[in-house]
C-alpha cells in the first residue's frame, strides 16, 4: 500500500471502521511511514486535549429561558414559584385544599400543577415526592400531570418515589401507563404496587402481562405470588 | 423530539440534559471561547424550541441539531467577522498530571484547530469530537461521504502545516 | 469571569490512604453520588469543607481505583467494584448513595439522604432532615435527631424489617402500607395532619415507628 491508496483509507482507519484485513494493511504502512504515520498522531492527539463541561450558569439560563417561552399569560415565571409556594403552603397546609372558596381554587389548583412539575425535576427525592403530593390537588384527567407521573413511575431513580407515582396514578384515568409499566423489569416492590393498582381499577388489558409475569423466570417469587393472586381476583370480578 | 413538537415543553429540558455538554464542546472547540460557547448552547435550544415545527424524523435528530448549531455558529460569526479567540482570552483546560512537553504539545495542537480556516477546523471537529458518522457529517453539509473523507484528510494535513509553523518542529 | 470546570480525578488508594475531594463552592451544601456493587459504604459528618474518601479493596493486599467527579457542586464517587469505602463529609451534605450488594451506614449527615441498597442493611443515625431510604432485601434502622418539619419521607422494603426512632415531639402525618409481618407505631397513624407525609411500605417485613426517649 502506498501513500495515495492510504489517504483515501486514513479516515475510515482513524474512525475505527476498517475490517481486519484492511486495518492491518494501513497499519502496515504507517509502520513504515513516517509521514503518514504523523497524522495518524495528530489525530490521537487531537483526541488526547481535555474535555471540557459548561459552567452551571448555563443550565439556569436554560431554564430561565424555557419558563419564559413555555409559560402561558397567567403563569408566573419560575423563579416566583418559591415564594408562591411558601406563601400557599403557610395559609393552606400539604393536606388542605377542601376548604377553600370555589372562586380561589382554580388559580391555586393551576399553580400546585405548576409546583408539581417541577418539583418532580428536582435532585432531592424529598421534592420529588412533595411533588407527587400535589398531583392529588390536579384535575383528574390532566395528561400533563399523568405523563409526569408515569415517567416517574418508569425512569426516577428512587424507588420510593416510584411507589409514590402508582399511588398517585390510581386517580388519574392511567390504566394503559400502569400496564405498560408492568411490561418492564422493575423494582418488585413496584410490581406488587402496580399489580395492587391493576386489581383496584379492575384492568382487562393487564390479564396478559399478569400472565406473563407469572410464568417470568427474572421475577421475584413474591412478585409471581401476587400476579397469581391478582388474576384470580380478576376472574371473580367477572373480568376474565 | 415529536413529544416537543406536541407541544410538551419538558421533553426539551430532557433533551438539553442529554446533549447540551456535547454542543458545547462542539462550540468551544470552533470558537475558543467559553462566554461564545455558553451563548450559542444557549441559542441552539431556543431555536429548537421556536422550530420545532421543522423537525423531521426521518432525517435524524442528531443532524437536525447540529444543523441549527452550524447555523448559529455562522450567525455568530457574521457579527463577529470570523474571529476567534485571541491566545490571550483562552484560560486553558485543567491540567491532567503529564509531564511538560506532553502538555505543550497538546496546548499547541489544540491551538492550531483554532488556527485552520473554519470549514477544515468544522470537519475535524464534527469527526473527531462529536461521534458523527461520515454518512451524517456528509448530510450535513449537504456532500458525499466519499468527499468528506477526502476533505478530513485534508484538513489533517493543514493541520500539520499549521502545527509546523506554531512548533517549528514535526509533531511526534 | 470565574473557571468553573468539571474536575475529573482519578486516584488509585493502597489500603487506609486518603483521597481527598473537593466542591467547587464550600459555602453551599454539596451533593454526594455514590453507586457501589459489592462493599459496604459508611458515610459520616464531619467539621471540615473536603469529602475525605478512604477506599478499602475487598481483597486486603491489592490496589483500589477511585474516581471523583465534581461539577457545580455535585461530587459523583466511582468506586472500585469490589470495595468498601469509608467517606467523611461535611455536615450538610446532602446524599444519594445506592448499593446492590453492601450495606449503608450513615452518621451525623444532616443533609437529606436518599438511600437504596439491594441486599444489604441500611443504618442512619443522627439524620436531621430528610431521609428516602429503599431496601429490598435487607433492614432499615433510622435514628433522627430532628425532622425538618416541610420534607416528605419515605420508607420502603420488600423483605426488610424497618424501624424508624423519631424525636418525641413528632408533627406529622405517618402513613403505612403492609402486607405481612408487625407493625407497632408509638405515634397516632393516618391522622391527616398538617405537615408533611412520612409513608412506610413494608411487604415482608415488620415496621416499628418509635418515639425517642426524653433526654
Amino acid at each position: 500500500m502506498n501513500c495515495e491508496q492510504v489517504k483515501t483509507e486514513l479516515p475510515d482507519f482513524l474512525a475505527g471502521s476498517l475490517n481486519p484485513p484492511a486495518q492491518a494493511r494501513v497499519q502496515d504502512h504507517l509502520d513504515a511511514c513516517p509521514d503518514c504515520s504523523e497524522l495518524a498522531g495528530l489525530w490521537d492527539k487531537l483526541g488526547a486535549i481535555p474535555d471540557e463541561l459548561p459552567s452551571p450558569r448555563l443550565r439556569a439560563n436554560f431554564h430561565e429561558m424555557l419558563a419564559r417561552e413555555t409559560a402561558a399569560p397567567k403563569r408566573a415565571p419560575a423563579w416566583i414559584w418559591q415564594a408562591v409556594a411558601a406563601a400557599v403552603i403557610a395559609v393552606m397546609g400539604f393536606a388542605a385544599g377542601r376548604s377553600i372558596p370555589r372562586e380561589q381554587s382554580t388559580e391555586l389548583r393551576d399553580i400546585r400543577d405548576m409546583l408539581a412539575l417541577s418539583l418532580l425535576q428536582q435532585q432531592s427525592a424529598s421534592d420529588r415526592l412533595k411533588g407527587i403530593s400535589y398531583t392529588y390537588q390536579a384535575n383528574k384527567d390532566d395528561a400533563q400531570i399523568r405523563d409526569a407521573l408515569l415517567e416517574a413511575l418508569n425512569t426516577d431513580s428512587s424507588v420510593d418515589v416510584r411507589l409514590a407515582a402508582v399511588d398517585a396514578l390510581r386517580r388519574m384515568s392511567a390504566q394503559q401507563g400502569i400496564s405498560d409499566s408492568l411490561e418492564r423489569p422493575q423494582s418488585p416492590l413496584v410490581q406488587i404496587a402496580l399489580i395492587d393498582a391493576v386489581v383496584e381499577l379492575n384492568e382487562t388489558k393487564s390479564v396478559a402481562v399478569l400472565q406473563k409475569l407469572q410464568a417470568a423466570s427474572d421475577v421475584d417469587e413474591l412478585v409471581k405470588q401476587r400476579a397469581r393472586q391478582a388474576l384470580g381476583q380478576l376472574r371473580s370480578k367477572g373480568t376474565l | 423530539m415529536n413529544a416537543v413538537r406536541g407541544g410538551d415543553e419538558r421533553k426539551l429540558a430532557l433533551l438539553f440534559e442529554r446533549h447540551h455538554a456535547k454542543v458545547y464542546r462542539y462550540f468551544l472547540r470552533m470558537t475558543g471561547n467559553r462566554q461564545w460557547s455558553e451563548d450559542l448552547v444557549q441559542e441552539v435550544f431556543y431555536r429548537m424550541l421556536k422550530y420545532r415545527e421543522t423537525y423531521r424524523p426521518e432525517h435524524g435528530f442528531t443532524t437536525w441539531m447540529y444543523r441549527i448549531a452550524r447555523n448559529a455558529h455562522i450567525d455568530q460569526m457574521r457579527k463577529r467577522k470570523w474571529e476567534v479567540a485571541m491566545e490571550e482570552d483562552w484560560d486553558g483546560p485543567a491540567r491532567a498530571a503529564q509531564s511538560l512537553d506532553d502538555q505543550q504539545e497538546l496546548e499547541f495542537v489544540r491551538l492550531a484547530l483554532l488556527r485552520l480556516p473554519p470549514e477544515k477546523r468544522e470537519l475535524l471537529v464534527l469527526s473527531r469530537y462529536q461521534g458523527l458518522k461520515y454518512e451524517q457529517i456528509a448530510e450535513l453539509l449537504e456532500c458525499e461521504p466519499g468527499t468528506v473523507k477526502v476533505r478530513v484528510f485534508r484538513a489533517m494535513q493543514a493541520l500539520r502545516e499549521v502545527f509546523f509553523e506554531l512548533t517549528g518542529r514535526k509533531a511526534s | 469571569m470565574s473557571r468553573i470546570f468539571a474536575l475529573l480525578c482519578l486516584a488509585a488508594s493502597l489500603q487506609g490512604e486518603t483521597i481527598t475531594a473537593a466542591f467547587s463552592d464550600p459555602s453551599r451544601p454539596g451533593i454526594l453520588k455514590l453507586r457501589q456493587s459489592n462493599g459496604s459504604i459508611t458515610v459520616r459528618g464531619y467539621s471540615g469543607k473536603d469529602v475525605l474518601i478512604e477506599a478499602n479493596p475487598n481483597n486486603k493486599h491489592g490496589k483500589s481505583i477511585t474516581r471523583t467527579q465534581e461539577d457545580g457542586n455535585r461530587l459523583t464517587i466511582t468506586l472500585d467494584p469490589n470495595s468498601s469505602a469509608t467517606i467523611q463529609v461535611p455536615f450538610q451534605t446532602a446524599l444519594q448513595l445506592q448499593s446492590s450488594n453492601g450495606s449503608i451506614r450513615v452518621e451525623k449527615v444532616q443533609g437529606e439522604i436518599d438511600v437504596q441498597s439491594s441486599n444489604g442493611s441500611i443504618d442512619v443515625r443522627g439524620a436531621a432532615s430528610a431521609v428516602v431510604a429503599h431496601s429490598t432485601n435487607g433492614s432499615i434502622n433510622v435514628a433522627f435527631d430532628k425532622v425538618d418539619a416541610r420534607r416528605p419521607m419515605s420508607f420502603s422494603s420488600m423483605n426488610g424489617k424497618i424501624d424508624v426512632i423519631f424525636p418525641a415531639d413528632l408533627k406529622a402525618n405517618l402513613k403505612v402500607q403492609h402486607q405481612r409481618g408487625s407493625l407497632h407505631c408509638d405515634f397516632d397513624l393516618n391522622t391527616n395532619a398538617p405537615g408533611p407525609e412520612i409513608q412506610f411500605k413494608s411487604y415482608n417485613g415488620g415496621v416499628n415507628i418509635r418515639r425517642a426517649q426524653q433526654k
